[in-house]
């Protein structure tokens, strides 16, 4: 028996299994990049579409914005008006109101002669303002009273009373003192009536 | 023999390098630079739409503004109308029995803080009654145009029968002033003019370059 030698046979063999799989093994690889850049093109273009959709709808809005302008103008307006009454009322002294207090809560026995008084800034921190009387009272102890009077609770108007006169005197045989005083305005003295002014626009 | 699997393997790696950086890699950065895009035009939706929101509700009050503007435009007039005023503090001096002595109108102040509004103050004398006096401050505070008061001073017994007697700073407002405004250019300014005023050489050259250079300006 002549013995067959087979080797070549079998390298041939082994020579086309590895070619073919490595052809197959780079075609696979090529087509899973092709694949890869589609996909990634195919999400580019899909999120072109987005961003494009969306610029039209913005565009859409930008026009209903455009059209609505001079409502923006118009509230614009109405809020400077508003801001100048505010301007306009800033640290506005009801003055009705102070003299009724005032009338309503001093002794009987205090004569009130002048009173004077400015509104406005130029007191200090929530200060409404400063108001100087003149009065004749029947002693040195209704001067205190009036101190006390400008000063309690009932009367939120003013705070920081002072008397910087007070002096005897005699009117027809009566004694009498007179003084001369003064108070700042608090922000309760204040008129308030700025939201009465404003309309409101709900 | 064993050479061409490590050949092929890296052929494959340069093959792979070459397509992450040259080909996939653009495409995300792409991807995501729209999706960026696409996230702010997603927020200016968003705020447009909250300024459509905002500016259709006041389109919806709209006949208010316009009825708050009437009647703010009644509280601080345009114009100064003293005529207004003096009618109104005669009228609201007699409503209230007082004695109007006097009324001393100042100019309308020159707009102060950048708001323009200017102010109009009326000083006013006049004599009664405590009560009256009283119902006049209260009905100062209730004009239909805007006035405080300023400054206040009371006197017993000014007017010899032991009645008050008063001088108020009684402030008005206004927007203008006397004089009208001044009026817009009603030509624009043309740029190309501007161009030619900067263009002039230096007065030490020749004249006769000045008119050169204008002509290549406007040329």
């Amino acid at each position: 028996m002549r013995p067959i030698n087979l080797l070549p046979t079998v390298a041939t063999t082994r020579g086309r299994g590895g070619l073919f799989a490595t052809l197959l093994i780079v075609l696979l690889a090529v087509a899973a990049m092709v694949y890869g850049v589609r996909w990634q093109e195919q999400r580019v273009t899909a999120a072109s579409n987005d961003v494009r959709a969306q610029n039209k709808v913005n565009e859409s809005l930008g026009a209903e914005v455009a059209a609505l302008v001079p409502m923006e103008e118009l509230r614009a307006t109405y809020q400077d008006r508003v801001d100048k009454v505010h301007v306009a009322l800033d640290r506005d002294v009801d003055w009705g109101l102070f003299l009724t207090e005032l009338v309503r809560l001093v002794s009987s026995d205090i004569q009130i002669e002048t009173i004077s008084g400015t509104a406005g800034g130029g007191e200090g921190e929530g200060a409404f303002g400063r108001v100087a009387f003149s009065g004749l009272g029947p002693d040195f102890p209704s001067v205190a009273e009036w101190l006390r009077t400008l000063e309690s609770e009932d009367f939120s108007g003013v705070t920081g009373p002072w008397v910087s006169n007070i002096m005897r005197q005699t009117l027809d045989d009566e004694a009498s003192v007179n003084f001369t005083s003064t108070a700042i305005l608090t922000p309760e003295s204040g008129s308030g009536r700025i939201d009465r002014i404003i309309p409101e626009v709900p | 023999m064993a050479r061409k699997p490590i050949l092929v393997g890296l052929l494959l790696l340069l093959l792979g390098v070459v397509w992450w950086f040259f080909f996939f890699s653009p495409k995300v950065a792409r991807v995501d630079e729209l999706r960026a895009d696409l996230q702010v035009a997603q927020d200016e939706e968003l705020r447009l739409r909250a300024r459509v929101a905002d500016l259709q509700s006041v389109a919806e009050l709209e006949p208010e503004y316009r009825g708050a503007l009437d009647s703010l435009s009644v509280v601080i007039p345009d114009d100064p109308e003293l005529d207004e005023i003096i009618d109104s503090l005669y009228d609201l001096a007699l409503r209230s029995r007082v004695e109007l002595l006097s009324l001393v109108p100042g100019y309308p102040s020159e707009p102060s803080d950048g708001e323009g509004l200017r102010s109009i103050v009326v000083t006013t004398r006049l004599t009664g009654e405590y009560f009256e006096v009283v119902n006049f401050l209260f009905g100062v505070n209730d004009l239909p145009r805007l006035a405080r008061v300023d400054a206040i001073a009371l006197s017993v017994g000014a007017d010899g029968e032991g009645g008050l007697g008063v001088s108020l700073q009684i402030r008005f407002f206004t927007l203008s002033g006397l004089l009208p405004e001044p009026l817009e250019p009603v030509l624009p300014i043309d740029d190309t003019t501007t161009t030619t005023v900067v263009d002039v050489p230096p007065p030490t050259e020749d004249p006769g370059d000045t008119g050169d250079d204008g002509a290549d300006t406007e040329g």
